[in-house]
């Protein structure tokens, strides 16, 4: 018996260098289907909540580190781009600030959310290159941290509509929590949206500016700086579109209204749609992500 | 039992590049049938491993050894399991830690502390269990003070004391690692060793990619030699080096 390098006494390496490999090779079980192994990462994704939730916190300390205010800063662009659209806009419509401030904030609100989790879904998987190279975890992890992130920036900027809310005096009450189940639908929602632009983002680079061009077009077709009843006769533009479906989601509950029928079909519809998209498309492709990242 | 088994793996790789990095040229092209088809082509597909079948057995430290291009590591980041390889069946038995980058999921602006978590977390760590080891690992990397500052202010060499320290932290039974680990000072060199030497008597697996000689007699009892992504030779070190020597002069 010999020592090593490191002076300590290793019989059990020279017993494995003599033999080499095993005369009967061992076999190998073939791998799960391609849809249980896409089912497994999105489910072990989830379960691995402290890690996106801490990466996703600290994305956010970063971005704020060293400023007084920190994420309150967007808080406060947000705060002045309401006031002045709601002071700009009350007097081209001719509406009262009392009925449109409110509505208006929530409207921007929930499209800044929906549109920057479809717009950094882009680059979910793209910026986490080297951590998608190096160290086998679930994908979607990377989508969830995105979506966390930015449920924590929403958070923020909701203090808005608080401080608007009071203002004007809206009353709060138990119906109000209907938006929950509606925030829910929406993260359901942006799961697979997130997921398939994640991916052919990751292939095709020319997409992001794409979809935030579209994204831009989408805002001014989108009943949040005006109201679906401007459009007189026309108003199932307004109503059927599956944008102002999911604020509706939002707005609605926190505004004492009821959430239309036509608004939940349609987020149920889309988010369900979606879901057979995404899901065969991200188990095709799930393992090429790597290469193509 | 901790192992590691290849059978008949592939990995191809498609290197996309200028057009096919575009889904305007992509449908463009589908749309201008196969005039434009000597761009479509462009779209280089590396057969980057080459049906390798493989047993790493408990109480094995392999060395990768080849020239550049070989494939490397393309069979570290298999092992590592975030390339799924395009055929064959593969199955790594053990906790694996990949020690490939030492900037992994550190964040610049965190202090050394936070990145101590951090990246642990991505090693696949609760927060709550990186918390009971902090001191341990602060202590490892004698990085003293500095934990509290900003890891901008930390040289390459402070950096990969602290990936070091993490990575080890974990009890891995499987250490991937890329050359790069073994560049630090003298002093530290030796206290790296020493951990990875209580690691390996833990008859684990350790698998290094390296293109130096010395590196390889010390640090492992086996290598590996590939050439343009196939198995050339794999037995115990010397003669495997002996062999890629030769290789080298002829």
């Amino acid at each position: 018996m010999s020592t090593d390098d490191f002076g300590m006494v290793s019989p059990v390496i020279r017993l494995d260098l003599a033999e080499g490999t095993p005369a009967t090779p061992v076999a190998l079980a073939p791998p799960a289907s391609r849809s249980i192994r896409a089912m497994r990462d999105l489910s072990e994704g989830t379960t691995r909540w402290w890690l996106w939730g801490l990466v996703a916190w600290v994305d956010i300390k970063q971005r704020y580190r060293g400023s007084v205010l920190g994420p309150f800063w967007l808080t406060l662009s947000t705060a002045v781009m309401i006031g002045a659209l709601g002071l700009l806009y009350s007097r081209l419509f001719n509406m009262d600030m009392a009925s449109y401030l409110p509505y208006l904030s929530l409207g921007i609100l929930g499209w800044g959310l929906i549109s920057v989790l479809l717009i950094e879904s882009c680059t979910a998987f793209v910026s986490a290159e080297h951590v998608i190279k190096q160290i086998r975890m679930p994908l979607s992890v990377h989508l969830y941290r995105v979506m966390a992130r930015n449920l924590i920036i929403f958070g923020h900027n909701m203090v808005v509509f608080v401080v608007v809310a009071l203002w004007y005096q809206i009353s709060v009450g138990w119906a109000d929590l209907v938006v929950v189940p509606g925030l829910l639908l929406l993260m359901l929602a942006a799961i697979p949206a997130g997921l398939l632009l994640a991916a052919t983002c990751a292939r095709f680079r020319d997409i992001p500016p794409v979809v935030a061009s579209l994204l831009q077009v989408v805002f001014f077709m989108t009943p949040i700086m005006w109201r679906p009843e401007t459009l007189g006769t026309k108003i199932a533009l307004a109503l059927y579109n599956p944008f102002n479906c999911f604020l509706d989601l939002i707005r609605a509950p926190l505004l004492n209204q009821p959430v239309p029928t036509t608004s939940w079909m349609m987020t149920l519809g889309v988010t369900l749609l979606l879901w057979l998209v995404a899901f065969p498309f991200f188990a095709r492709f799930r393992a090429r992500i790597a290469y193509w990242v | 039992m901790t192992a590691i088994r290849l059978r008949d793996v592939s990995v191809d790789f498609p290197v996309y590049q200028g057009g096919s990095r575009s889904l305007k040229k992509t449908l463009m092209r589908a749309g201008a049938g196969g005039r434009i088809l000597s761009d479509a082509s462009k779209r280089l597909v590396v057969h980057a491993l080459d049906r390798i079948t493989l047993d790493i057995e408990e109480g094995d430290r392999v060395a990768l050894i080849g020239p550049n291009g070989a494939g490397k590591t393309t069979l570290l980041r298999v092992l590592a399991g975030t390339y799924e390889p395009t055929v064959g069946l593969i199955d790594v038995d053990g906790h694996v830690a990949p020690l490939f980058d030492s900037a992994l999921g550190l964040n610049p602006d965190a202090t050394g502390y936070e990145n101590i978590t951090l990246r642990g977390v991505y090693m696949g760590m609760a927060p709550s269990e990186m918390a009971g080891r902090l001191e341990e690992i602060a202590a490892f990397t004698e990085l003293g003070d500095y934990l509290r500052m900003p890891l901008r202010s930390y040289s390459s060499g402070m950096l990969m004391r602290l990936a070091f320290g993490v990575a080890t932290c974990v009890h891995p039974e499987i250490l991937l690692m890329d050359e790069w680990l073994l560049a630090g000072d003298a002093h530290f060199l030796e206290k790296a060793r020493h951990r990875l030497a209580s690691f390996v008597t833990g008859s684990k697996i350790l698998v290094l990619a390296s293109h130096s000689d010395a590196i390889v007699r010390e640090w492992c009892n086996k290598a590996l030699f590939l050439e343009r992504g196939q198995v050339r030779m794999f037995g115990p070190v010397d003669e495997v080096l002996d062999a890629y020597a030769e290789t080298v002069h002829a």
